[in-house]
């Protein structure tokens, strides 16, 4: 009887189940992503990053005088922007009915703009990738319709072009001429391309080899062989300007390596010789271990010039914390919040608590509930359940808003940035892919350096960088590159600064 | 002689306050889900006819339910949700599809995203390269947006614990397909499938063999190449040599295993001998506290039962046997239950026989009568099944029959901006 009793509520409590599960469900997705930490394998999205070369933003003049032409295409700053090149590791057995093992290669630009009525999505730029994959012994040195010319130590062997004209891109090979998938993702302004792998001499990539990459833009021509279009003196509705003379180069943007380069020099010059950037394809065992963002610093100096600054940031770092609280004359508020940096939470909160009870100064009031927000967070990250930690989170943030919002007013800018800094640092440690908060962070780094001003242009730096780095975080590396830029006027007065900018080439 | 009405309460089925009771509780559960006017419908001019839509497809599953448990025919009104969930779930999938991407095929750019929606049927060939490399083999969302890994498998896990490989006819929005086709002819014209028992475990190979190919290429193999539902749903861009095959074989596996096998066997042959989430799901259904039994007092070996059960999962050795469960692969449909002369099947509870209910036992009281029609294993089933079937569907039936509207409205099926 019992057992049957059993039973019986087990099944009937199954079937409330159904609407519960349901909506219970729902709310559980973002957190069992966070819990589980599975991700999607990315040879869906063309394999693991071998490298990322960075190249500045806004330096897409050519010679350093070039401008856009008139065209609507070109009203936006950037179409033929270069920031980032990167190599793929060699997909040789690709997933997804993919027809055949390749290798790709993504170039992102400052902007890019879909046309669904063009063949391949967007318009305007005419990108080119010249690849030397044999040594100096083979290849060519002449680049068509450019107005450069490779180095003669890498001539290249391989060519690929990137324009609106039809929806694969081109690739020329010393065995004749093909045409390539290309997948144009405008949310990452970044275009790829999809070298193929079983095509007479591309095996020479794999395993070991020295690659030397020239990666360059300039505006289509569809009407021209060449496909660059050359600048003129002066800019018209359909062609760019500021060039000195008929014979200027005819590339926008190129991508140099780390060193003392200088595009405009390069471009300007009478031989226009470019300098390649490197790649070593590691052997697919050493693929993960050899992988490496942001190459353009050379191996010695990344492992000599960073491991330097590394231990100066560290060392910074000790300093900036106060070993003693009781030996500084520090006021409630002050010691609540460097109790909250040490990690003292509960310490910290019955201070802040009081505060937020008891204090009739709206600024107080106004931090110490933005720290009880933080404290939300921490509680939060310090959950075992997804569940409830996004919960507290999402609370956190609620009262730091609010907080913020008491005293954004010209009397309270000490606390306003204080409780900037604060909320900041809540949304850049709280996983992008539930709350995506990195942007709101980098917002309030931004803004917290510009309340700091040049007096302190430690702290300013600080705030730059950290702004830099919640943007890459939030995948819009054209405002990451320049906050990296300004902060890069500041490096001396920072150790931690220096190190960061120089970990991406800066 | 009067032919019953669908709300005429036959062997089975429940007394009247009894199917008021459960009735008023599924409407709740279909106006919770599914309440008109709570979508945002774009046009002004459609509104109307988009709420339209909604209380259509709610008091559809609403008859039918009701239907269900009046008349205790739960393989007919079964099968007519069933099938109706598949045909009103493709249409609007398709047209999603066209209207966010711009076409019905899988591009590389979908793939690259991780754009590509998530299915049940894939979840097996995943399994393993998740617990081995934390990675998903599926160009999906892991949660964010539609279609995404853990809402699959959030449902997924949520329908099993109750339904078990009752998923396969009540839940699925594939099966709806041979399950319909299998009741286009009245007689079997192939008995292929009644001389070969041994082809109900098929599908279990197939299992087998696409778990173990999918692990070395780190791929969902049957995914990209022996899916019959892509045909309906969408497939891989015809680019080569390589996608061609692969769409040959899936619209070749599509026309043999969803149409004409079940057409010609009146079996389900794609989801009782093909489909390898079918045969996980068997598996896994041991989770469910519901099964099929036998009640072998009443039952006169007649062998209807083994004829008519469309995915094998009854033979003749079960009943000679006397076991009081059918096989592995039992889908809960229901058709043996219904079609049993003696009434000597039913659904029933773990370790618990239930053979019995709605005997008329003048001398029992009404209430106690009441609450045992109500916590029987078949009302659950009943209920779970069409409860589950309803919340998979309703956004796509619903667009379904808006998009219908529109389509003699506007002069086109697709919607700008979606719906």
């Amino acid at each position: 009887m019992i057992k049957r009793l059993i039973v019986r509520m087990h099944a009937v409590s199954m079937v409330f189940f159904v609407s519960g599960s349901f909506i219970l469900g729902s709310f559980l997705h973002g957190p069992l992503e966070v819990w589980t930490g599975i991700t999607v394998s990315p040879e869906f999205s063309g394999g693991k990053v071998l490298y990322r070369f960075r190249d500045a933003y806004g330096d897409d003049t050519g010679e350093g005088s070039y401008v856009y032409p008139e065209h609507p295409l070109f009203e936006t700053a950037g179409v033929l922007d270069l920031l980032y090149y990167t190599v793929y590791e060699p997909q040789l057995y690709p997933p997804w009915q993919s027809i055949q093992p390749y290798w790709q290669l993504g170039i992102t630009l400052a902007h890019l703009k879909e046309y669904p009525g063009t063949a391949a999505g967007f318009r305007g730029p005419v990108i080119r990738i010249y690849l030397d994959v044999s040594g100096p012994k083979t290849g060519s040195l002449e680049m068509v319709g450019t107005g450069v010319q490779a180095n003669p130590s890498a001539p290249w062997d391989w060519m690929v072009q990137i324009d609106e004209s039809q929806d694969t891109a081109r690739l020329v090979l010393p065995s004749g001429e093909y045409r390539i998938p290309m997948i144009v993702i405008p949310e990452q302004r970044t275009i790829y391309v999809r070298i193929p792998l079983d095509l007479s001499g591309t095996e020479q990539i794999l395993a070991g080899a020295v690659i030397n990459h020239y990666v360059m833009t300039g505006v289509y021509d569809p009407f021209a062989p060449e496909s660059f279009q050359p600048a003129a003196r002066f800019p018209s509705f359909s062609r760019g300007g500021g060039a000195e003379s008929r014979d200027s180069s005819r590339v926008w943007d190129i991508m140099l390596p780390s060193g003392d380069y200088c595009q405009r020099e390069i471009l300007s010059s009478k031989h226009r010789i470019i300098p390649p950037i490197q790649t070593v394809m590691p052997n697919r065992s050493e693929i993960g271990v050899g992988s490496l963002e942001f190459t353009n610093f050379s191996m010695d100096q990344i492992e000599h010039g960073l491991e330097t600054l590394a231990t100066a940031a560290k060392q910074e770092l000790n300093v900036l914390v106060p070993k003693n609280l009781h030996d500084s004359e520090l006021s409630d508020l002050d010691t609540a919040i460097h109790l909250f940096h040490l990690g003292e939470y509960e310490q910290a909160r019955n201070l802040f608590t009081e505060m937020y009870t008891n204090s009739e100064n709206i600024g107080e009031t106004a931090v110490a509930g933005g720290f009880l927000g933080c404290l939300l967070a921490v509680d939060g990250g310090r959950s075992s359940s997804p569940f409830t930690a996004m919960q507290l989170v999402r609370q956190g943030m609620e009262k730091l808003n609010e907080a913020i919002e008491m005293v954004d007013d010209e009397l309270h800018q000490q606390e306003l940035l204080i409780l900037l800094t604060a909320r900041a640092g809540v949304a850049e440690s709280v996983p992008e892919s539930v709350f995506g908060l990195r942007s709101r962070a980098a917002q309030d780094y931004k803004r917290a350096a510009d309340l700091v001003g040049p007096d302190n242009p430690r702290e300013r730096a600080v705030m730059l960088v950290r702004s830099a780095i919640a943007w890459e975080e939030a995948g819009i590396y054209d405002k990451a590159d320049l906050m990296f830029m300004i902060a890069s006027v500041y490096r001396e007065t920072s150790a931690a600064v220096a190190y960061e900018l120089a970990k991406r080439g800066y | 002689m009067k032919r019953k009405g669908i709300l005429d309460k036959g062997a089975g089925g429940v007394s009247w306050p009894s199917s008021v009771f459960l009735s008023a509780a599924m409407a709740l559960h279909l106006f919770f889900f599914n309440t008109p006017g709570a979508a945002d419908f774009g046009q002004q001019d459609m509104k109307i006819l988009a709420q339209g839509a909604a209380w259509a497809y709610n008091l559809f599953v609403l008859i039918i339910f009701t239907a269900m448990m009046r008349t205790g025919n739960t393989a007919l009104y079964r099968r007519i949700l069933f099938v109706a969930i598949a045909l009103l779930f493709f249409p609007t999938f398709i047209a999603h599809l066209v209207e966010y991407r711009g076409q019905m095929t899988v591009t590389a750019e979908d793939v690259f995203q991780n754009n590509v929606p998530f299915c049940h049927i894939v979840l097996p060939m995943t399994a393993v390269p998740l617990a081995l490399t934390r990675t998903l083999i599926f160009p999906a969302s892991i949660s964010q947006g539609y279609a995404s890994f853990f809402s699959m498998l959030t449902i997924w896990l949520a329908a099993t614990l109750i339904l078990g490989r009752g998923w396969c006819s009540w839940v699925c929005f594939y099966g709806g397909w041979d399950d319909g086709f299998s009741r286009l002819k009245k007689k079997a014209v192939l008995k292929l499938l009644d001389d070969n028992e041994r082809l109900r475990y098929t599908s279990f190979a197939v299992l087998i063999f696409t778990v173990l190919a999918s692990l070395p290429v780190m791929s969902a193999v049957y995914c990209e190449w022996m899916c019959p539902f892509k045909m309906v749903t969408e497939y891989a861009e015809v680019t080569g040599f390589q996608s061609t095959l692969a769409f040959l074989l899936t619209a070749f596996l599509f026309f043999a295993l969803t149409l004409l096998l079940p057409a010609l066997t009146r079996k389900r042959t794609q989801c009782g001998c093909f489909c390898p989430f079918g045969a996980f799901q068997s598996l896994a259904g041991k989770l469910s506290p519901f099964r099929i039994n036998i009640d072998h007092t009443r039952c006169v070996q007649c062998m209807k039962c083994v004829r008519i059960c469309p995915t094998l999962s009854l033979s003749s050795e079960v009943i000679r046997s006397k076991r009081s469960l059918p096989l592995v692969s039992c889908t809960l449909c229901g058709e043996c239950i219904t079609g049993c002369p003696k009434q000597a099947i039913d659904y029933a509870l773990i370790c618990h026989s239930s053979i019995g209910r709605h005997q008329d036992n003048q001398k029992s009281r009404r209430f106690g009568r009441f609450m045992d029609e109500l916590t029987h294993p078949r009302t659950l089933v009943q209920f779970a099944g069409t409860a589950f079937g309803f919340i998979i569907s309703s956004g796509f039936a619903v667009g379904t029959i808006y998009r219908f509207f529109h389509l003699v409205l506007h002069g086109t099926f697709f919607i700008e901006g979606g719906f």
